[in-house]
């Protein structure tokens, strides 16, 4: 199944990214294809030079392993980066710039579409 | 038959439209603070699940909550079984 | 085609979510979707014709209309909100269609995806 989750709100200030996150592998485990797009401040989880403290986890860091080793994508609203200052060369590899006509087809074609509200 | 997923308490002005909402045949899922809905019983006539690793987070074991827990594996098994979400 | 509902519960002067909801289905007319917004509990003074959110340097609400009127999205409101959060005169540019609170569970079950925001 293709299977889409759009986030909205910050990395790190809340939750939302650790379940997209933990829901996306759970997904890809059994099997699907998954897209996270990420809107509004939770586009600040794919710069790839954020620094946590080393016992807190590194949410682009694990995002980038997810693209690399299972398949994962990621989508990222483009004007909500010029939004924030995040320019193409600060991101994760393999996260995509995109933008609504690209959310417009996942959620088209997405056979199921899941949202963590704001 | 719809997804319905819950990440706020109960304070929330938009959880409770969407509890409210949830009818016969509906899944909910409680994540996050959702799952603080848990912790008396729900009236409703949806099946309502709680993730188990965001119960643990706040300090309540499965027993303690009034739902089924589930693990991410079985939120996605939730999200394969319900055609349309409410999130 | 898909039916998809953007529904925003925060108030225009606090938060993004009203403009960004409206952007959001607006975006979505190059699919075979048909996006309505549903504005709910303290969003719902963004019908209000006095508010303006631009008076704090936020965008107006008043950038959608022309967006509104071109594509015809279906914009709602709950008529129990509009009474509790007081608003006396609403902007005709939504052509906003109010609808019972008691009849909202329904209304969310006739969409494909329903986003809150």
């Amino acid at each position: 199944m293709k299977i889409t989750i759009q986030v909205f709100v910050p990395p790190y200030t809340y939750e939302d990214l650790d379940t997209a996150i933990k829901l996306a592998e759970a997904a890809l485990n059994r099997g699907h294809d998954v897209t996270i797009f990420l809107f509004a401040d939770s586009i600040l989880s794919i710069n790839g030079s954020v620094k946590p403290i080393r016992v807190d986890r590194n949410i682009p860091e694990k995002l980038k392993t997810l693209i690399a080793e299972k398949g994962l994508k990621v989508e990222i609203c483009g004007i909500c980066m010029d939004y924030r200052g995040v320019t193409k060369d600060m991101i994760i590899p393999g996260s995509n710039p995109s933008g609504l006509p690209e959310l417009a087809t996942l959620i088209y074609s997405s056979d199921r579409f899941v949202n963590l509200m704001a | 038959m719809a997804l319905i997923v819950i990440k706020y308490g109960k304070n929330n002005v938009a959880e409770t439209i969407k509890f409210k909402a949830a009818r016969k045949g509906d899944r909910v899922v409680l994540v996050q603070d959702g799952i603080f809905w848990a912790l008396d019983d729900i009236e409703t006539e949806a099946e309502v699940f709680a993730v188990i690793d965001d119960a643990t987070a706040r300090g309540y074991s499965a027993e303690e909550l009034t739902v089924p827990s589930i693990t991410y594996e079985g939120f996605v098994e939730i999200i394969e079984k319900s055609e349309k979400t409410i999130g | 085609m898909k039916k998809i509902l953007f529904v925003v519960y925060q108030a225009p002067g606090g938060s993004i979510w009203v403009n960004e909801a409206f952007r959001t289905a607006f975006g979505m007319y190059g699919e075979d979707i048909e996006p309505s917004v549903l504005l709910v509990e303290e969003a719902t003074v963004a019908l209000s014709k006095k508010a303006q959110p631009e008076c704090l340097g936020l965008l107006p609400i008043s950038i959608c209309f022309r967006f509104i009127k071109r594509y015809e999205t279906e914009v709602y409101g709950i008529k129990e909100h509009v009474e509790k959060f007081k608003i006396k005169d609403i902007e005709e540019s939504f052509s906003v269609k109010l609808i019972d609170e008691k009849d909202t569970g329904d209304f969310l079950h006739d969409f494909d995806n329903v986003i809150f925001m």
